[in-house]
């Protein structure tokens, strides 16, 4: 999947320089903002509030059914990390999902 | 005093192997029992994993997160600065994946969205720090005891030291 999204990416770039070779500077830049833009939107729905998949209030699609393996931590497992009283935790997010 | 006490009890758990039994006993936790600041940091950050996790490796994006996070430290809290060089470096291992896709010198997308997806982070510590600069400092500095744990977190660290 991942492979899939950078070769979609890269094919967009490849075809904006194959579109216009010499374009001015200002055009160039504008191009490539609308192309991240447009990438970016591959995300979205994705990432929309789903209002069917919610347990515990969660929007489970994004943050799957957070748990808390010791006090005051809370780990995500669809993003895969762990949140120490609100702070991201480099080793509690390890410790979890390696 | 009890928050320290949780906080330094969580950071001693974290070097604790998890046991099996341990792992099962992991309770469900509802959304109404975090805070809406905490909330919002981790729907920022949750979106940010998502949009990067078609890019890049799981862990790359959480060690973005965590310099997006150490900038908004340094951008909001005395005594903490970034140091340039640990920055580049630091930076340039999570980054080197994406540079190694297209040659030198050529538009590079997947760059481009990683740094979004980087800008988008920073921005949602900035909130943070918005809505409660003290808090949000006084983490930085359990940031910063967590960064001693280990080396792997050593090596994320852009943060000149003080002195």
């Amino acid at each position: 999947m991942r492979k899939t999204i950078i070769a979609t990416i890269l094919s967009v770039a490849t075809a904006l320089a194959v579109a216009a070779p010499t374009p001015a500077r200002a055009d160039r830049e504008a191009e490539k903002a609308i192309a991240l833009l447009l990438a970016l939107g591959i995300g979205i729905a994705a990432a929309k509030q789903s209002q069917q998949n919610h347990h515990n209030d969660w929007d489970n699609d994004l943050y799957g059914e957070p748990f808390s393996p010791s006090n005051g931590v809370v780990c995500l497992p669809k993003p895969r990390k762990c949140y120490v009283d609100g702070r991201i935790s480099w080793q509690w997010t390890n410790r979890i999902f390696g | 005093m009890t928050a320290r006490l949780t906080a330094a009890s969580a950071a001693l758990a974290a070097l604790i192997p998890v046991t099996a039994a341990q792992a099962q006993d992991r309770a469900a936790v509802p959304r109404s029992d975090v805070p809406p600041e905490q909330r919002m940091m981790m729907h920022v950050n949750a979106v940010v994993f998502d949009r990067l996790s078609t890019l890049m490796e799981p862990q790359d994006i959480l060690k973005l997160v965590l310099v997006a996070n150490q900038a908004a430290v340094a951008a909001t809290c005395e005594g903490y600065e970034i140091d340039s060089e640990a920055y580049s470096r630091v930076m340039g291992t999570i980054l080197a994946p994406l540079r190694a896709l297209v040659p030198e010198g050529q538009e590079n997308l997947p760059l481009d969205i990683a740094m979004h997806g980087y800008a988008m982070a920073f921005g949602g510590w900035m909130a943070r720090a918005g809505y409660d600069a003290a808090s949000f400092c006084a983490d930085a500095a359990k940031m910063t005891a967590e960064f001693e744990e280990s080396d792997s977190a050593r090596a994320l660290r852009v943060w000149a030291r003080a002195g």
